[in-house]
């Protein structure tokens, strides 16, 4: 009778038990972004959406940011894959091929959405085949960052804002001497091998040039090589960094941390990396000199469901709490960029330092372009288009052949 | 004659500074990456990348190491590397001695094929069996957990242990094997009480191998684990290279202090690991 009771009581507890584990859904959050920033603030957002939905848990996956593309490819192939996906536009069209992504326009009409539509950041929602397939986190707007000591130590009592104004004093720093060179140009084939999107299509889109029209390869027009011919002019008048075939993005911004270089063509998330690891540089962030127009390359967090998701309701819910106003204004002051949710701005500007203020302003009237979202390959893209700079700035092609030669082994990449 | 010794002398001296200049380049080539390492680790960043670069400090910077020990998922990291590390040498060298064992002392039906299906497992490059091994351990549901590592790195480590302690178990003669039998040990006993202590040098090089296998691991320990519980330091470390920048004080703090415990093991054994591979390495 006794142990009549005790199984009775076991198994009530365990029926319990299964009843509770049962109805609580967990989703998997993969991510890098955990790696960027602390990891407690991401948990304690996790912890914050936990507590107000009770019947949803949320494990935290977060990965190297190098290896992140290649988890999400293998472990969908696996059937392993995470529900929430960190997500990087350049990778979109491949993860498409794949059928990796869910079309995001049905939960995005929803009506208890905590967001609108219209107050994202528009660029990754643009539709490709004809559905939205990801939402902004948050917004990376390249800048151009300036040591100011040596700005006027060549002479100059404000940093530049046209092509010839850095020109001129990318040559002048780098007359300096002493290893200090005007601008980097990181042309490194190392993978991921993206100097030319980190530094020529800034410079691109300042000058009103694009490298995509629509989903095609439109390389070899005439903006793109007056672009290149500008770096090219860089490299031959001294006033970029030596070394530019074996520089990478990470070197280029560590350079201008210690004072070697002048300018620095990269997102202004940077500016906090300057501030915390050289206070003593004298440092402004200005709007990328233009040839013309004034537009930005943005990049950004995104955040999208996997296709094979068994729980995407609840992976949307989760979504749509990183979307809220208050939420989103956190994570933007944390990952020190623009929110995605740019209803968020004001809460954003209200806590901002002097840097971030600089870059709304600089950025509230500017145009925002982002083409690799929509580029077949994007990847595979960025090294073609390294491996035929490289070759211009050595002297083996002109502009002109350089952009003819990116055109054809783009469109032999994507047929 | 006195010539004659003297011409022998100095040619000797001659080799002597000969070889010594030699080894002094080898150590300054070896060396150099890991005392960089150590004098990154001791500097501010804006520091490692000022021209001319300085080699030593110009004041002693620790943050990297505190940032280290003070985040508790660092400290899992190297707990885990540890626990990994030692299950894989405790089951590589158990499974792949009797392994040996079975190898050296026995005939048995299919065992010149077995064997050379042993060595073969080595010449098949790892890369190669990522996505294999990758759908085994999913469908094992070993994935994320540590024994799917385990045993990951003991299909590896484990052709290796026999191919060594096969060798080395050879260089015994057979003669103490019999003496045992004749007083009364059976074919374990004789394995355990007379022929492993013998082959300690042997054990010892395979167990430091497997260990540093282990410990070093990058790709396998990536591909399958996801959560931060269950990663290891290699990862940890590559956890540091992110999108917009390198964590390099805390990087290279982290990197030394991963590499130390297996720095001193090796120099504390090191004579046996040199002697194990010498008697047993060579013979397959």
């Amino acid at each position: 009778m006794f142990f009549k009771k005790i199984f009775t009581l076991i198994f009530a507890f365990s029926f319990a038990w299964t009843i509770n584990a049962s109805a609580k859904t967990q989703i998997e959050w993969l991510q890098w972004f955990a790696a960027e920033n602390t990891r407690d603030f991401y948990e304690g957002l996790v912890d914050e959406f936990e507590a107000a939905n009770p019947n949803i848990s949320v494990k935290l996956v977060t990965q190297p940011f190098g290896k992140v593309r290649e988890s999400i490819v293998t472990d969908s192939a696996v059937g392993v894959g995470s529900d929430v996906l960190g997500l990087n536009m350049p990778w979109t069209t491949g993860f498409l091929k794949s059928d990796i992504l869910e079309p995001l326009d049905a939960y995005m009409s929803k009506g208890s959405n905590s967001f609108k539509t219209a107050n994202l950041v528009q660029a990754p929602i643009g539709k490709i085949n004809g559905k939205t397939w990801m939402v902004p986190l948050n917004a990376f707007p390249f800048v151009m960052h300036v040591n100011m000591d040596l700005v006027k130590k060549a002479g100059f009592s404000k940093p530049p804002t046209s092509w010839s104004e850095l020109k001129e004093q990318a040559v002048a720093i780098s007359n300096l001497g002493d290893g200090i060179s005007g601008i980097g140009m990181p042309l490194s084939s190392q993978p991921p091998s993206n100097g030319p999107i980190l530094t020529f299509l800034p410079l691109l889109y300042s000058n009103g040039g694009r490298i995509m029209d629509g989903t095609s390869p439109n390389f070899d027009n005439a903006k793109v090589v007056e672009t290149l011919n500008f770096i090219n002019d860089l490299r031959k008048s001294g006033a970029m960094a030596p070394g530019f075939a074996s520089r990478t993005g990470g070197v280029d911004l560590e350079e201008f941390i210690a004072g070697r270089s002048g300018f620095l063509i990269s997102p202004g998330v940077h500016a906090s990396a300057v501030a915390t690891r050289n206070p003593d540089l004298n440092y402004d962030l200005v709007r990328v000199p233009t040839n013309g127009v004034n537009a930005y390359r943005v990049h950004g967090w995104e955040l999208g469901i996997a296709s094979k998701s068994k729980h995407k309701e609840e992976a949307w819910k989760f979504i749509d709490f990183l979307l809220s106003k208050e939420v989103n204004a956190k994570v933007a002051k944390a990952s020190r960029a623009l929110p995605g949710n740019l209803d968020s701005l004001d809460l954003v500007s209200g806590g901002a330092t002097p840097v971030m203020k600089t870059q709304m302003n600089i950025l509230s009237g500017d145009e925002p372009v982002e083409e690799l979202r929509q580029a077949p390959s994007a990847v595979a893209s960025w090294s073609i288009m390294t491996e035929e700079m490289q070759s211009m700035l050595r002297g083996d092609q002109s502009a002109k052949e350089a952009a003819s030669k990116v055109q054809s082994r783009w469109l032999d990449l994507i047929s | 004659m006195k010539y004659t010794t003297s011409k022998e002398d100095h040619q000797k001296l001659t080799n002597q500074i000969v070889i010594y200049c030699v080894l002094c380049v080898c150590v300054i080539i070896f060396a150099f990456p890991l005392i960089w390492m150590l004098s990154v680790s001791l500097k501010p960043t804006v520091e490692t990348f000022s021209l001319p670069p300085k080699l030593i400090p110009s004041s002693l910077y620790l943050d990297g190491y505190l940032k280290i020990f003070n985040n508790d998922q660092y400290t899992r990291f190297l707990l885990n590397s540890y626990l990994l590390g030692l299950a894989v040498t405790g089951l590589s060298v158990l499974i792949g001695t009797l392994a040996a064992y079975g190898f050296s002392r026995y005939r048995f039906f299919g065992d010149r094929a077995a064997k050379l299906f042993v060595i073969t497992t080595q010449m098949v490059p790892t890369i190669t069996l990522l996505i294999p091994l990758f759908g085994v351990i999913v469908w094992l549901k070993l994935y994320d957990t540590m024994w799917g590592l385990i045993l990951t790195y003991l299909t590896f480590s484990l052709p290796y242990a026999v191919i060594m302690m096969n060798g080395y178990l050879d260089t015994i003669p057979k003669d103490f094997d019999e003496a045992a039998t004749i007083d009364g040990c059976t074919p374990l006993g004789v394995l355990f009480k007379v022929l492993l202590p013998v082959a300690a040098p042997g054990i010892i090089s395979t167990a430091i191998y497997t260990f540093l296998l282990a410990w070093n691991e990058f790709l396998f320990a990536l591909a399958l684990t996801r959560s931060i519980e269950m990663r290891t330091v290699p990862v940890g470390i590559s956890m540091m290279v992110g999108e917009f920048g390198l964590k390099w004080d805390e990087m290279m703090a982290f990197s030394v202090i991963g590499s130390l415990p297996v720095l001193i093991l090796f120099m504390s054994v090191q004579r046996f690991v040199i002697s194990g591979l010498s008697a047993g390495g060579v013979k397959g």
